[in-house]
């Protein structure tokens, strides 16, 4: 398998094709189509149908509405229309695109009750307008998959949105039980413990514990912008001096080695125009 | 250097050996498309007993995972646990219910399906056979490159009445034995395609007479689940966030 293979098979897996850019999305459509096209015969099964799906959400992206619908007529023809709960999630996108989000909760209403992740793309299409009913559906949800840190990720942004900021607390802590060294969640937590704070001044162990995750997730990862600037602020609420020029130090290194996406150095500056 | 002790006729290994390996490999292939056509479609576990499982491993992600979580957050949590696995609110069926008889319905259809799996297998290694057999029986047709205790001589030379020829000629049927053990990796080469391969060292597996495995000694899930929460309830709290300034400190100046 050649390495172009291997990388839209992990763009596939990983899902990230969905926080591209649009340069980017043309780029490994355009890769796909060549893949498609030349390595077809050194292609087994699944990767060749993995590649299709990958075809399908781009060109789907892309608005080409007529190209993914063929993808998906491939994958019809091949698994069948009314067995598998990953083709039914798939038509439902395509609904969702070209119809609306109506048609699509419609479609996924008449799959069987027992497919979870027809149930799950049901819920996610309500996702406009996060109210309490949204979290009934949610934790309904995860009443039954405890352990599917997506939802729970969700649900914990849709309380801070509601302003149930506690509750949202106790959701992050659940995907850092599954994923116990994922520092995005660690500085997640200090985000949201430093909400706390700011609500309740007079809770100090709020702004500890902020602190603590804060540093747990520099700790994890030495670059993370996020997590120094969380370091940075909150440290200086607290008056812990050593940590506060760690944190100032590390983000001016960060800043002179450009080792962070633009959108974070921008961020740092911004950070620092505030103190 | 003498002459050879015995003299093969050169057509035998057009119209045997050529022949039996053709055969094998088409009926291979067939086999192959029948149990794929003929398998079952994979079923959808029942939601409650998928709930029970993920419940129960959700407990067990706490157990191993507790130290990211501050003391305040893991004394609710370890709380929380213990109830729910000690209240039998996630339990999919009731641990007061006879244990369901295996030979029954579901646990029946399994079984059904492995053995039909394994019967057609049987047949079709058995129709084959006798189609050697009945076509090649008689006279040998090769000669092995490795010498054999006298024990293989009513196994391989199988119809051939010469009491004292050497066990290194072998008769047609020993050709189909080899062949169809080296089935394997040809299937692989020619097909290129690995699963096809492994499928038919799975069946061959079943062929040694194996008895599928039982799920009648499976412990039940309550007792699973209460020493689960025995388990839970003795953690000694420690947490990866004490003295984690200091450590960073320390990292990183």
């Amino acid at each position: 398998m050649s390495g172009i293979t291997q990388k839209l098979l992990e763009i596939h897996h990983s899902g990230i094709f969905t926080q591209f850019s649009p340069e980017e999305t043309v780029k490994t459509h355009e890769q796909l189509r060549e893949v498609l096209n030349i390595e077809i015969d050194r292609l087994t099964d699944v990767e060749y149908y993995d590649l299709i799906e990958l075809g399908f959400y781009l060109s789907l992206i892309m608005g080409k509405d007529k190209e993914s619908r063929n993808c998906l007529q491939l994958l019809v023809d091949k698994f069948g229309d009314d067995l598998s709960p990953r083709i039914a999630s798939l038509k439902a996108t395509y609904l969702q695109a070209t119809e609306g989000t109506q048609a699509a909760i419609e479609y996924l209403s008449k799959r069987p009750g027992d497919e979870l992740q027809s149930l799950k793309k049901r819920i996610s299409l309500n996702s406009s307008n996060r109210d309490k009913k949204y979290v009934e559906l949610l934790l309904g949800l995860l009443d039954f998959t405890p352990l599917d840190v997506e939802t729970w990720s969700e649900l914990g942004e849709t309380y801070y949105q509601l302003a149930n900021v506690d509750k949202a607390i106790w959701c992050f802590q659940e995907v850092l039980l599954i994923q116990p060294f994922n520092y995005y969640v660690c500085a997640r937590l200090g985000e949201l413990y430093h909400a706390l704070y700011q609500r309740d001044r007079s809770k100090k162990t709020n702004l500890e514990l902020s602190i603590k995750y804060f540093a747990r997730s520099v700790e994890l990862c030495s670059n993370l912008v996020r997590g120094w600037s969380g370091l940075l602020t909150t440290t200086k609420e607290s008056g812990n001096d050593t940590l506060h020029k760690l944190a100032s130090d590390k983000l001016k290194l960060i800043e002179e080695s450009q080792s962070a996406t633009r959108e974070d150095l921008n961020f740092i500056k911004e950070i620092k125009s505030l103190s | 250097m003498g002459v050879p002790d015995l003299i093969i006729d050169p057509a035998l290994k057009y119209w045997v050996l050529v022949p039996i390996s053709i055969a094998l490999l088409v009926f291979a292939l067939l086999r192959h498309t029948i149990a794929i056509l003929t398998s079952p479609s994979p079923k959808l576990q029942p939601l409650a007993k998928f709930r029970e499982l993920e419940g129960l491993k959700s407990a067990q992600v706490f157990k191993r995972n507790y130290w990211v979580l501050p003391k305040h957050d893991f004394i609710n949590r370890q709380s929380l646990h213990v109830k729910r696995l000690t209240d039998g609110s996630l339990l999919a069926e009731d641990p007061n219910n006879e244990p369901q008889n295996p030979l029954d319905s579901n646990g029946m259809d399994g079984m059904m399906d492995m053995a039909k799996g394994q019967f057609g297998n049987m047949i079709a290694q058995t129709a084959m056979m006798s189609w050697v057999n009945f076509f090649f029986m008689g006279f040998v047709l090769m000669k092995l490159p490795f010498p054999l205790t006298l024990r293989f001589k009513q196994m391989l030379q199988n119809g051939v009445a010469t009491d004292d020829l050497d066990v290194r000629w072998v008769s047609s049927i020993s050709w189909y034995f080899i062949a169809s053990m080296g089935l394997v990796s040809v299937m692989n080469v020619l097909f290129n395609d690995e699963s096809m391969g492994e499928q038919l060292q799975q069946q061959m597996m079943l062929q040694g007479g194996q008895p599928p495995p039982m799920m009648l000694g499976a412990p039940k899930q309550d007792k699973v689940m209460l020493a689960e929460a025995n388990d839970i309830r003795i953690i000694s709290y420690e947490s990866v966030l004490d003295g984690v300034e200091q450590r960073v400190v320390e990292l990183y100046s």
